[in-house]
């Protein structure tokens, strides 16, 4: 019987057809790719602060009767399923603790039970926030480009449609990729999906901009002393730059990760990409302990009832 | 993640041998990876993709600031022709805006009230001049079936709106106050939709 479980086949896809358990000693495959060692703190303490931030971000939107609207709907459910992340890693990291010192015993077939769950888990959080990146997107987008229709566009039945609709179908993925991780095809289906959110957030961020350079530049060729121009600008580029580059930078490499799986599992090279596996798992928890910064903290309104909150809790 | 390698380890170790609970840490067979006579360097392809990666990054950066320097004057001169063309095909109540701007008036700033009346009031002008063309009640009522909603009012919406500095604040524009009666009740003209906008990508971008 195959012992494989998903989050391994992905860290050793090379397995993949064999499904055994033959074990060579250390000094055979010490010479390849070392791969890096991250250790467990560092997956407790981003962990940690991406469920205190996140745990925040929904506190004040919850507490502030402004936030209540489908813009800041989505954020608050961007921050959850990024809360979703971190739990799920705070506790694989506690069960792997437990596990290890002896203090939690359990049988064989629970613990794979539990390994599944928590590895259902990851996928439907990680599925959910890249669903609620690309639909701020489109929300944003619709904010200027529709604006005056936005109130009969984005209503909020639509939003909790929208919402509980993601999250089913995150749920769904993910209990369809675990039950067969093995497919390639299921790979396929993430990796799509991936670049399906790219490829929208790119064009509709770079839509955006593009309107609001061509709003600079008209105000900048009205005016006498064009000092609002280039800085204005700047600070879009910038802004957009940050948007996408995290992106880039938190998600790529995971999905690169699948591709390389999907395309060459045994290539020597491609092995060593995956002998970085816990890098790309450590970026995607930066990921969420990024995007409460750039998404949720940008809103002045909910900066100020966040040190409310911060400042009636203490 | 690396734990469930160990849950995994200890998983089949328990279920192939009932010994006692042992950990091993073990690698694994690299049977079909052969890793000989390699001529490239093994970390190729990692150190490829992470300089592609930043490599990218960098150039979205620098190609998202020349957009922003570079840019055609020569598109404004056309436009104020243009401006002349479509107002003569929509037609506002210019004392509706007011009421509008009560619904809208917390989130503007001072400065955006008088200069959006100024906006306003150079729009009155330009309509004034143009109303022999029009039928009666061109200022006194909204037809909202002769406002055109297309893409190219943009341009001279915003050619009036850029008059002013649109002020960067940050605001709760699509609160829940703003319900969807205000806006079928008294449905604004097109010109607080691109001021929308203007506030909006603002908003978002800096």
């Amino acid at each position: 019987m195959s012992t494989l479980d998903p989050l391994r086949l992905l860290r050793e896809p090379w397995n993949a057809s064999e499904g055994n358990q033959s074990n060579i000693t250390a000094g055979a495959s010490g010479g390849w790719c070392q791969g890096l060692d991250i250790p467990n703190e560092l997956f407790l303490a981003l962990g940690l602060v991406s469920l205190v931030e996140n745990l925040l971000v929904v506190a004040a939107i919850l507490k502030n009767r402004n936030l209540h609207s489908p813009t800041y709907y989505f954020i608050c459910c961007l921050a959850v399923s990024d809360m979703l992340v971190s739990i799920s890693n705070l506790a694989e990291m506690l069960f792997m603790l437990l596990l290890e010192h002896g203090v939690l015993v359990m049988r064989p077939s629970i613990v794979r039970h539990m390994d599944n769950v928590i590895d259902m888990l990851i996928c439907s959080s990680v599925v959910s926030s890249l669903s609620f990146l690309g639909v701020i997107a489109v929300d944003r987008y619709i904010t200027i480009f529709y604006a005056l229709r936005y109130h009969s566009i984005m209503t909020l039945q639509r939003a909790v449609v929208t919402m509980a609709s993601i999250w089913l179908a995150s749920t769904v993925s993910s209990t369809i990729l675990i039950t067969y991780y093995q497919s390639n095809t299921i790979l396929l289906c993430l990796i799509s999906f991936f670049l399906f959110m790219l490829v929208l957030m790119l064009v509709l961020y770079i839509h955006m901009f593009a309107l609001a350079r061509h709003h600079l530049h008209s105000i900048s060729s009205q005016q006498k002393p064009p000092t609002a121009h280039r800085s204005g600008s700047l600070k879009g580029a910038v802004t957009l730059t940050i948007l996408l580059g995290v992106f880039f930078i938190c998600w790529g490499p995971f999905f690169f990760h699948l591709i390389l799986i999907v395309t060459c599992p045994t290539n020597p090279f491609c092995a060593c990409f995956f002998s970085y596996f816990n890098l790309f798992l450590i970026l995607i928890i930066c990921n969420s302990v990024i995007d409460p910064l750039i998404y949720a903290f940008r809103s002045q309104e909910l900066r100020r009832t966040l040190r409310e909150v911060v400042m009636c809790s203490w | 993640m690396s734990a469930l390698r160990l849950i995994s380890n200890r998983t089949s170790q328990q279920a192939l041998s009932n010994s006692d609970y042992t950990w091993d840490y073990e690698y694994y067979e690299y049977g079909p990876v052969s890793f000989e006579g390699l001529k490239a360097h093994k970390y190729s392809i990692v150190i490829g993709f992470w300089v592609g990666l930043a490599v990218f990054v960098i150039f979205m950066f620098f190609v998202l600031t020349l957009l922003t320097k570079t840019g055609a004057p020569h598109q404004d001169n056309a436009e104020p022709s243009e401006k002349r063309f479509h107002m003569n095909s929509f037609v506002t109540d210019f004392g509706r805006p007011l009421e509008s701007e009560r619904v809208f008036s917390r989130q503007m700033a001072e400065e955006s009230q008088s200069l959006f009346h100024f906006c306003i009031n150079e729009v009155e002008h330009m309509n004034k001049a143009k109303e022999s063309h029009k039928g009666p009640g061109l200022e006194s009522n909204i037809h909202f079936q002769e406002v055109p909603r297309s893409s190219g009012m943009f341009e001279e919406d915003l050619h009036c709106l850029t008059k002013f500095n649109i002020p960067n604040f940050v605001n709760t524009e699509q609160n829940s106050s703003l319900g969807e009666d205000d806006l079928l009740i008294s449905e604004p003209p097109i010109i607080l939709e691109s001021k929308l906008a203007t506030q909006s990508s603002h908003r978002i971008l800096d």
